[in-house]
């Protein structure tokens, strides 16, 4: 009799551990993700920066002193904002397009630097159907 | 016809201190972020800035007396020092953040690292607005502010949705971000509703020897100038809500982003001469401040102060003099100062 009503009796304590645990689990798991989508987006807006400048410097409406300094600032703060995303596999993807969108900024600076402006505009098309996607799959889009 | 050269004159030095950093800083970013929704925020801020012009012009007009000097007599040296301690440390961060806006100015322009310039900037500013014959720099800093009608010209060049822009002068609720909307108004109104503007004013209204026949004049340049001076805020608004929203660039944190506003529109000439009427109106503006400081202390402590005054030659004293009995003077000094 004893054990029945023991056994029927709601277990007060692991239910309040259990669902607190569930809700800081799932708290954490959407401020991870709302986290996440902020720093898209800023990693997006410096890119989309980068690009505008590159752009402007292969129609030679800015300088290359200027244009040069811009760039670095503009890579300096991806590259910052994207060590400040989740380290979980979730995102490795995301990480890995950000080191593209890096990488496609210098390629197409080099470019320009080299008086090369068909390739470093072919990697601004680049650029920017890369940008493109990732705001899409980031969910950075607003 | 001196009347009009004077109307035309203030006119002109009010757009000069209208326009600078804050305003094209903050005019960026609601472009950028939230379109032509935020040009009611424009509007608002003229219109309060419109009145506290015209009413410190008024005051100063009929009692013969600077605004500095109303506050102190009608209220008391306690009140004015407060005062007094308040708008010198907001014309402390304006003054800062136009020799920011001066050296951006210049690292732009002269393709070389901001922190390299900032010292050569900090010097340069602080050097002028101390220089010795005031005189000279006001005369100039009446003609910064035309630096600013480029930006007119650029958004009429870009043909803006003008159906669109009007829509802007309606206030409406954001269509995102409500908190980061809010800020951005804020910042539109701090940054047109300046303390050093009114105060520079009453202060020129007064060297100029106005009298009751510029009543109607007071109203005109207040009006107008602070119209102009809108103006060219609207047109930086409606040249960043034209130009970055289709590039992806929703925000603007920096001059980097800022300096090609006007590519699109004036093409490579857009660049060398943003960077040009940047340094200038932020010149013009951190004069301006630097003025309206130096004479809010000089009326509140009854000293000489004027544009034509020659500064007395200082003597050099060995004796240092207790902070106390310093403080007391001061008090005694302010608190014997009255209307003639």
């Amino acid at each position: 009799m004893v054990s029945t009503r023991i056994a029927k009796r709601p277990l007060p304590s692991s239910k309040k551990v259990l669902s607190t645990f569930l809700f800081l689990w799932l708290a954490s798991c959407a401020n991870q993700d709302d986290q996440f989508q902020k720093r898209m987006q800023e990693i997006l807006l410096w890119s989309a920066t980068a690009e505008m400048i590159l752009n402007a410097r292969l129609g030679a409406l800015v300088p290359k002193s200027f244009t040069d300094l811009a760039v670095e600032r503009c890579q300096k703060q991806i590259v910052d904002l994207a060590s400040q995303l989740p380290q979980t596999s979730k995102y490795a993807e995301a990480r890995a397009n950000i080191v593209r969108l890096d990488r496609l900024i210098a390629a197409a600076d080099d470019e320009i630097g080299r008086g090369r402006f068909e390739q470093a505009h072919l990697h601004l098309i680049e650029l920017h159907q890369s940008a493109v996607e990732l705001r899409r799959t980031s969910g950075a889009d607003g | 016809m001196r009347k009009l050269l004077q109307i035309s004159l203030g006119i002109i030095t009010s757009v000069g201190g209208f326009v600078e950093t804050g305003q094209i800083a903050t005019s960026s970013q609601a472009g950028a972020a939230y379109g032509f929704s935020l040009l009611w925020a424009v509007v608002v801020g003229t219109v309060c800035l419109i009145f506290l012009i015209e009413m410190s012009g008024r005051f100063a007009i009929a009692s013969h007396h600077t605004v500095a000097n109303g506050v102190r007599e009608r209220f008391g040296s306690n009140y004015f020092i407060l005062t007094l301690l308040i708008i010198s440390i907001v014309n402390l961060l304006v003054l800062a953040s136009e020799i920011g806006g001066r050296c951006a100015g210049i690292a732009i322009r002269e393709r070389c690292k901001f922190s390299v310039v900032g010292l050569a900037g900090c010097f340069h500013g602080v050097a002028s607005a101390l220089e010795r014959y005031f005189r000279h720099h006001r005369e100039r800093c009446r003609y910064f502010g035309v630096g600013g009608a480029l930006f007119v010209v650029g958004a009429l060049v870009m043909d803006p949705p003008w159906a669109e822009v009007v829509k802007g002068f309606v206030p409406t609720l954001p269509h995102k971000d409500p908190l980061h909307y809010g800020f951005i108004a804020i910042s539109i109104l701090g940054a047109i509703i300046s303390p050093f503007l009114f105060l520079f004013y009453s202060s020129g209204a007064i060297e100029e020897k106005w009298d009751g026949s510029f009543f109607t004049a007071n109203r005109v340049i207040a009006t107008i100038g602070m119209t102009f001076g809108a103006v060219i805020s609207i047109a930086i608004l409606v040249l960043a809500a034209i130009v970055y929203p289709p590039l992806g660039i929703n925000d603007i944190e920096g001059y980097d982003q800022i300096a090609p506003i006007l590519t699109p529109a004036l093409g490579k000439w857009g660049f060398y001469l943003f960077a040009a009427s940047l340094g200038i109106t932020c010149f013009g503006a951190a004069l301006e401040a630097s003025l309206a400081q130096a004479y809010m202390v000089a009326q509140g402590f009854g000293w000489n102060w004027s544009e034509d005054a020659k500064p007395r030659p200082i003597r050099p004293s060995l004796s240092p003099i207790p902070v106390s009995s310093a403080s007391q003077s001061c008090r005694s000094q302010l608190d014997s100062i009255h209307f003639n």
